[in-house]
């Protein structure tokens, strides 16, 4: 069975369409056996929202993040998540999620460094694991 | 010219003969440029088209109103009648920039000189300033023969002109067309994508349901369903990836690391590449960097390397073998895999058309627009892919042609 890290305690995932955070969810929980808390929201607005009012001990380690969502998009996001992120001891990590992404976009968000990787939707539980292996913080 | 002005001088022989050059009707018509002058140079008559172009007082020397300027050294009646059958030219004093080109005739019986001629004309423009038209010139005028052929010319480039004009039209309303049926298609498979993902999700979430159900008729149906699935979303990515490549978007030409690129493709499908243990054989010799649109040269690669994939030999460990050669002002790269191969005589033609698959096996997902792609690609970035070799049941050889960028080379 694949599981999840176990110091991996809180995932927020951030997209607009419902069947997409659904189906997250499930490959999280069902599929690499993730115990944890997982919050949803389903535009950037309140995704940074639900930042600025969470404890820090309930920050999430990362971050599943859509990029065309209504309201706020993810670009949209990680800019204001930059302005905030430094009244948070936590580090907190972006993975993007993209349908085929260009090598320009890819670019743009390269320049970010909170953005750890990207993941096609759907999301492969084994790609994701790769992304949190090869991310130093969790090691 | 000559000859022409001298059956000029020839019918008028036979007019004065007939009839009176002092007839102005009878030499209107005939000579509509023409100046009656007496034995002292006079002006006595002048045609009705000379009438159009110069205002020509009765009874005013003809040296008054005209400068000769050929032959040499002509001033006066005298000099005149010695080169009367010469080809005279003057201009007028007035108006300088109306030159006559023509003859004298000397009427011996009526003491009369008259000259006969036409003025010159270089051009329709030329016409039109002098206010005249092709009905003031004589019939038997050979400016005549010259201005039609001129004013045939002139129709004809106008016609030419507006069917250029036509064609520019029509060219830009299809290009127009064009591009938004690129961007319709673009739009489109864009936002099937994401129903298209979401239902490939909702079947991989109801799978789990079927496994602890245990129903088989349900197992059967949810794999086919999938299999659908997997189709439509293959589909649904190369028209993206057509759509894109058709999209007028600049993208920029730069200097590009194969090698990076082949990395960067293992990276993103290894998933893919460790479930099937694909194994590698990449040796570049150190020439790994092409000029080239960077998404443009990945998508090449990435197409090769799952066809190979997808078009593995079940009995035996896939394998992919690169290597580069320099080629003159190119990067020659030969790309090789142990796959099922195509039988090349039967189907070399058709190898890189769009929506050819050749292939019966219906178990493998496939558009037909990979290949199509790939050579599209290549082209766009002033490059070349070519089948060297493939033999069934052994595998393929492609060889890629891509501009050199390296260095010491």
């Amino acid at each position: 069975m694949i599981t999840i890290d176990n110091n991996i305690s809180n995932i927020l995932i951030i997209d607009d369409d419902e069947f997409s955070r659904m189906y997250n969810e499930f490959t999280l929980r069902d599929t690499m056996n993730y115990k944890g808390f997982v919050k949803m929201c389903s535009n950037g607005q309140l995704g940074i929202d639900y930042l600025i009012n969470t404890i820090e001990q309930d920050l999430p380690d990362f971050i599943l993040l859509d990029i065309n969502m209504p309201i706020m998009n993810g670009f949209e996001f990680i800019e204001e998540f930059q302005k905030i992120k430094n009244s948070f001891t936590k580090e907190i990590s972006i993975f993007m999620l993209t349908s085929s992404v260009s090598q320009r976009d890819k670019s743009t968000i390269n320049q970010y460094p909170e953005v750890k990787g990207f993941l096609s939707k759907p999301i492969d539980h084994i790609a994701l694991l790769n992304l949190i292996e090869n991310n130093s913080k969790f090691e | 010219m000559n000859t022409l002005y001298r059956t000029n001088i020839q019918m008028l022989k036979t007019i004065s003969n007939i009839s009176n050059l002092r007839d102005q009707q009878f030499m209107d018509d005939l000579f509509p440029f023409y100046i009656l002058m007496d034995n002292e140079m006079r002006i006595l008559n002048s045609g009705r088209s000379m009438d159009k172009l110069l205002n020509l007082k009765k009874s005013v020397n003809f040296f008054k109103e005209f400068k000769i300027q050929l032959p040499l050294f002509v001033s006066d009646y005298t000099s005149i009648k010695e080169n009367h059958s010469s080809l005279f030219i003057f201009s007028s004093i007035n108006l300088p920039e109306i030159q006559l080109r023509g003859q004298f005739y000397f009427d011996k019986k009526e003491n009369l000189i008259c000259f006969i001629g036409t003025p010159l004309i270089n051009s329709f423009n030329d016409l039109e300033n002098k206010n005249l038209q092709l009905s003031d010139f004589a019939i038997h005028d050979s400016i005549n023969q010259f201005l039609f052929t001129l004013q045939m010319h002139i129709s004809s480039m106008k016609d030419a002109q507006d069917l250029a004009n036509k064609l520019k039209l029509s060219v830009t309303n299809l290009t127009e067309i064009n591009d938004s049926l690129d961007d319709l298609i673009y739009k489109l498979t864009h936002d099937l994508r994401a129903p298209a993902v979401n239902i490939k999700s909702m079947l991989i979430m109801l799978s789990k349901h079927i496994e602890i159900e245990k129903d088989t008729k349900a197992e059967q149906l949810y794999s086919n369903s999938r299999i659908s699935t997997e189709k439509l979303l293959q589909t649904i990515e190369d028209f993206l990836e057509l759509s894109r490549l058709e999209k007028i978007e600049k993208r920029p030409v730069e200097a590009c690391n194969i090698n990076g690129i082949i990395e960067e493709i293992k990276n993103e499908n290894s998933v893919l590449i460790k479930s099937n243990k694909v194994k590698f054989k990449i040796n570049f010799n150190g020439l790994e960097m092409v000029v080239g649109v960077y998404d443009d040269l990945k998508s090449i690669f990435q197409n090769l390397i799952t066809n190979s994939i997808k078009y593995r030999a079940k009995n035996r460990t896939p394998k992919i073998i690169i290597t580069a050669a320099q080629n003159g002002k190119f990067i020659r790269f030969s790309y090789s895999d142990n796959g099922i191969g195509i039988d090349i005589e039967k189907h070399r033609n058709k190898l890189f058309e769009m929506f050819s698959r050749l292939h019966s096996d219906s178990s493998i997902s496939g558009t037909g627009i990979g290949l199509y792609l790939v050579k599209k690609l290549a082209l766009k970035n002033n490059g070349l892919i070519e089948i060297t070799d493939s033999i069934i049941d052994k595998g393929t050889t492609f060889t890629i042609h891509l501009p050199n960028n390296n260095q010491n080379t």
